[in-house]
């Protein structure tokens, strides 16, 4: 069994075809699924990374992006140490829509929640109709933690991103002890992670027969 | 073999007795549960074979119209069809063709639909710059199409990108069922249930109007309040707490009663947990509607139930039901499934005077009024 330190919760949330599932597979298999399907309700992956001696565990999930589907991704927000608010550079529609997803976050996430503001899809430099500057700004005007230009694609930034979210997570939860001590008992009590596992490991040996 | 309205009666107060007795011992267990001693599950060891056209032939009469709709329903049902009738059978499960036509009668229909089908393509496609610009939810709605037409089956040959001609088609239907029923336009979802379709009819006019049929059957889970889709995860537990009572209160004991984990597999009634063939399989299984409309819940409990030692010996929760469901996506036995499924309808059907007025009217029972006041 594998042994980490702290276990995060990330959600990915935005737009229908933003590349939420893309960035989730490049970082936690390394590939960059083209014709990837629409995500129909929600998944998540793991991935364990290391923040200075330590192992940390990152669930991330994805969630499916049209708008009528809310209320079905709302009920995983609640537990989320951090939510990533992803749209793509090259799809100004996806960026106008972000004040509407700032509200969701605010109405159903924990308000302590670390907010990271994706913009994804940096490949398509010539097709770009959000400069990195209008996002920036947009991130620092409503509170965000973080800002990052990202490619699934060609994997700019897509370790970056989910390390710097690891690394935060796991210093705020070093800095408050309390918060600390509550975490590891809650975690212990429900002994969810090694079950998780279980499940996991036993995906990939289905996998592995077909 | 019906039984006598006495003795109905005397078992129906016999069940009283019981529930009120395991009420007074542990009251707090049950409080959600109508715990109902179903019969053994009556086994049923193999599935038909599949409707070919020899069999579908004979219910057709000179003229093209059928007769015994119901029966050759019900052999599509136990058997499916063979792939060479699918594309000609499909057309009337999916009410594009109707049974009580002749051949003359479709022939004109289709003509029409054709005419129909083209005068509403006409309308999306000479839409100028201009007017898109000013035509906001126009734009939204095919921006959707194009982001998913491009990512839908793309396993299969017949998406290839090298077959752009194939990836147009299914755009076009698309957009099409948009100017069709603009209200509901076009959410993702869709594409996954026109692809098989579209596959099979390699026709685009065929397509669509059996689209349309299929949208007629589900487009209540696409509906933007999803009020619908809620009420079949509702119903699916409400089932789940008959069949399967221990699993039930597990699932309300870890968060999960509110069934969110089987929401891919009713919105898009199965399409990702299934090859394309058997896919096909299920769906025109399901659009029978026998034994009832709700069989695609019954589906839906059985998966759940083979489950049921995996979630609890392990402690699931929340979390891992939903990893563990997402993971049963092409390791489901479409047949066992189906034989189950059906069987555990004629389970409920056998003891149906003693079931709750809720899971009778799920699973369209007939239910007595006047015995209203038999539950507790």
């Amino acid at each position: 069994m594998e042994d980490y330190k702290y276990l995060f919760k990330v959600v990915l949330v935005g737009n229908a075809g933003v590349g939420k599932t893309c960035l989730v597979r490049k970082f936690t298999q390394g590939i960059f699924p083209p014709g990837q399907s629409a995500t129909i309700g929600v998944d998540f992956m793991i991935k364990t990374v290391k923040v200075g001696e330590d192992k940390i565990k990152l669930q991330i999930w994805d969630t499916a992006g049209q708008e009528r589907f809310r209320s079905i991704t709302q009920s995983y927000y609640r537990s989320a140490h951090a939510i990533v608010l992803v749209y793509d550079v090259a799809c100004q529609p996806s960026f106008d829509c972000l004040p509407e997803w700032l509200g969701e976050i605010e109405q159903y996430a924990n308000r302590k929640v670390l907010k990271i503001l994706v913009g994804n899809k940096v490949d398509k430099e010539d097709e770009r109709e959000v400069p990195e500057r209008i996002g920036k700004n947009f991130a620092d005007a409503n509170g965000f933690d973080y800002f990052l230009e990202t490619s699934a694609l060609d994997a700019t930034n897509v370790d970056t991103l989910f390390q710097e979210v690891a690394t935060r997570l796991t210093n705020d939860m070093k800095l408050t002890d309390e918060r600390f001590h509550n975490f590891k008992s809650n975690e212990n009590r429900d002994g969810n992670i090694s079950i998780l596992d279980r499940v996991l490991e036993r995906a990939k040996c289905a996998n592995c027969r077909t | 073999m019906k039984d006598s309205p006495n003795e109905k009666k005397k078992r129906r107060n016999k069940r009283k007795n019981e529930l009120k007795n395991l009420r007074s011992q542990k009251e707090d267990e049950f409080e959600h549960i109508f715990l109902i001693q179903l019969p053994d599950r009556p086994e049923i060891v193999n599935r038909e074979e599949p409707v070919n056209f020899e069999t579908w032939n004979r219910f057709r009469l000179d003229d093209g119209r059928f007769r015994d709709v119901h029966l050759l329903k019900s052999l599509i049902f136990h058997g499916g069809l063979t792939k060479d009738l699918r594309s000609t059978a499909w057309k009337y499960l999916l009410n594009f063709y109707k049974w009580q036509n002749s051949d003359e009668e479709n022939k004109r229909v289709k003509n029409e639909k054709t005419e129909e089908y083209y005068r509403m393509k006409l309308q999306w496609m000479t839409m100028s710059e201009e007017q898109v610009k000013h035509f906001g939810d126009f734009r939204d709605r095919r921006a959707l199409i194009e982001k998913d037409v491009i990512r839908t089956d793309t396993f299969h040959p017949f998406f290839d990108r090298s077959k752009p001609q194939n990836l147009k088609l299914l755009k076009d239907i698309l957009m099409t069922y948009v100017m069709y029923n603009f209200d509901l336009g076009y959410v993702q979802g869709m594409s996954d249930f026109l692809s098989p379709v579209l596959v099979l009819m390699e026709n685009e006019v065929d397509a669509f109007w059996c689209f349309v049929g299929l949208m007629n059957r589900v487009h209540k889970n696409f509906e933007m309040d999803q009020l619908y889709i809620k009420q079949q995860l509702s119903n699916l537990k409400n089932l789940i707490e008959i069949v399967n009572p221990q699993l039930a209160n597990y699932l309300e004991s870890h968060d999960s009663d509110h069934m969110h984990f089987c929401f891919r597999w009713i919105l898009v009634a199965f399409k990702r947990e299934f090859s394309f063939d058997n896919i096909m399989h299920l769906w025109e299984v399901l659009w029978t509607d026998i034994p009832c409309k709700a069989f695609l819940l019954l589906f839906c409990v059985v998966i759940l139930d083979q489950q049921v030692n995996m979630i609890i010996e392990n402690k699931y929760g929340l979390t891992e039901i939903l990893k563990h469901v997402n993971n049963l996506s092409m390791q489901i036995d479409l047949e066992e499934t189906l034989r189950s499924a059906e069987a555990i309808y004629h389970q409920l059907a056998a003891v149906q005077d003693k079931l709750p007025r809720h899971i009778c009217e799920i699973l369209s029972f007939a239910y007595d009024d006047e015995e209203e006041n038999k539950t507790i």
